[in-house]
């Protein structure tokens, strides 16, 4: 009973992921006509999305360009000293 | 009354099962190094972007595939002790915005000096990285630009360094996201370890008997042509062990007559506490019999030397399943007076 369990897992999971990876389930799908096309996306490198499609077009958020000022100071072990 | 022994070979009791967790780890792997085959590289370039401007790059088209997607990978080329806020922009013919993704960039390092002794550390973040792809329309003529927001350093209390930074970018079209084969991979690989675990512990336990002592013994009805059933014999013994014990395994029949016995020297373990002495010693034995007419079994366990041995544990599977080809098996014919 459970190897066949550990098995079926087994395939469901190489099955799932090879589809997901083949198909680029995470990028980000553009001009779809749905609010929701990057709702998959996952950011590689800590890459953000910086808007929304709405209606089929892209939407920056408001205040993007302010995103360096304040907000991040930084890295590494000398930083918040 | 007779018996007859046979030691055996054989595949008969093989659960293949567990082969379908392997083929679905070998099927990731393969599909990880297919995925070098599928990209085609557009953009190599270096650009220098100066701060709240922006670049463009090149125009790639952009195609609606069912394998892949657009990868955009850019590292900035920070000085010491900077960071760096941009953005990856996609524009259309018309220079309307279609996407764009935020990423900051750092690169720290410095020296230390602690004791006498002295280095230099080094830090860093400065990859940043989009995949798109198209939805179900036809395909698309798009350019990518980089816009730098703002460049500071370290510390980050002047946001203002009036410096361009350089960026290497690399456009690949069709690229597969091996993060989630990596998910696969550790996945099935998990899958597999559990499964030929399980594969091992399968059976139905019919003797289940410990004993504070060396000798230890129980009956049961089991067996038949088709069962394998599996002997495991576990000792604990103490510090006073010799490096090796001797295990004596005899099997009665329904009748009460000695139908096998055998005698296997086995090694031990010792198990150290944390002050180094030995804590305890133990033993893992276990030998598979097919014994071929169904029936009431004996099985008996005598350890010698029996001083030291502080519990002796019987325990007797059938229809256990194996997971390759098994020899050694001791198959065992009873003969009807």
């Amino acid at each position: 009973m459970l190897p066949k369990f550990f098995a079926i897992a087994a395939f469901l999971i190489a099955f799932l992921s090879i589809l997901a990876s083949y198909t680029q389930r995470s990028a980000l799908t553009l001009d779809e006509n749905r609010e929701e096309s990057s709702v998959n996306y996952w950011p590689r490198h800590d890459t953000h999305v910086s808007g929304i499609f709405i209606g089929g077009n892209f939407q920056t958020t408001p205040a993007r360009s302010e995103y360096g000022y304040g907000g991040f100071r930084g890295g590494g072990p000398a930083a918040g000293k | 009354m007779s018996a007859q022994i046979e030691t055996t070979t054989t595949k008969r009791f093989i659960d293949y099962t567990w082969i379908i967790s392997l083929i679905s780890l070998s099927l990731v792997i393969l599909a990880g190094f297919f995925s070098l085959f599928f990209y085609r590289e557009i953009i190599d370039e270096r650009v220098t972007v100066e701060p709240e401007q922006t670049v463009e790059l090149e125009s790639v088209t952009l195609e609606p595939r069912l394998i892949g997607a657009l990868r955009i990978d850019v590292e900035a080329l920070l000085d010491t002790s900077r960071w760096v806020t941009y953005e990856i922009q996609l524009y259309d013919k018309q220079d309307q915005l279609l996407a764009s993704a935020i990423n900051e960039s750092w690169y720290s390092a410095g020296t230390w000096h602690q004791g006498g002794e002295s280095g230099s550390w080094e830090q860093e973040d400065v990859l940043g990285g989009l995949d798109v792809k198209l939805g179900e329309q036809d395909k698309k003529d798009v350019t990518i630009a980089i816009t730098v927001f703002g460049v500071g350093p370290e510390q980050g209390r002047t946001n203002n360094v009036n410096a361009p930074v350089p960026f290497e970018v690399e456009v690949q079209d069709g690229v597969i996201d091996t993060r989630y084969l990596w998910l696969g991979f550790f996945g099935t690989l998990t899958m597999t370890i559990l499964s030929y675990i399980s594969v091992q512990n399968t059976g139905q336990v019919k003797i289940r008997e410990a004993i504070n002592d060396s000798d230890v013994g129980e009956r049961a009805i089991l067996g038949g042509a088709d069962s394998l059933v599996k002997v495991i014999v576990k000792i604990l013994a103490d510090e006073t062990s010799p490096a090796r014990l001797s295990v004596n395994l005899s099997i009665k029949d329904g009748l009460g007559n000695q139908i096998y016995s055998e005698r296997h020297p086995i090694m031990l373990r010792f198990h150290k506490d944390d002050d180094g002495d030995i804590e305890k010693a133990t033993a893992k034995f276990q030998e598979l019999f097919i014994l071929t007419r169904r029936g009431s079994y004996g099985f008996y366990v005598e350890v010698t030397p029996d001083e030291p041995v502080d519990r002796t544990t019987l325990i007797v599977k059938e229809n256990v399943k194996t997971v390759t080809t098994v020899d050694g098996i001791k198959t065992i014919t009873v003969d009807e007076a």
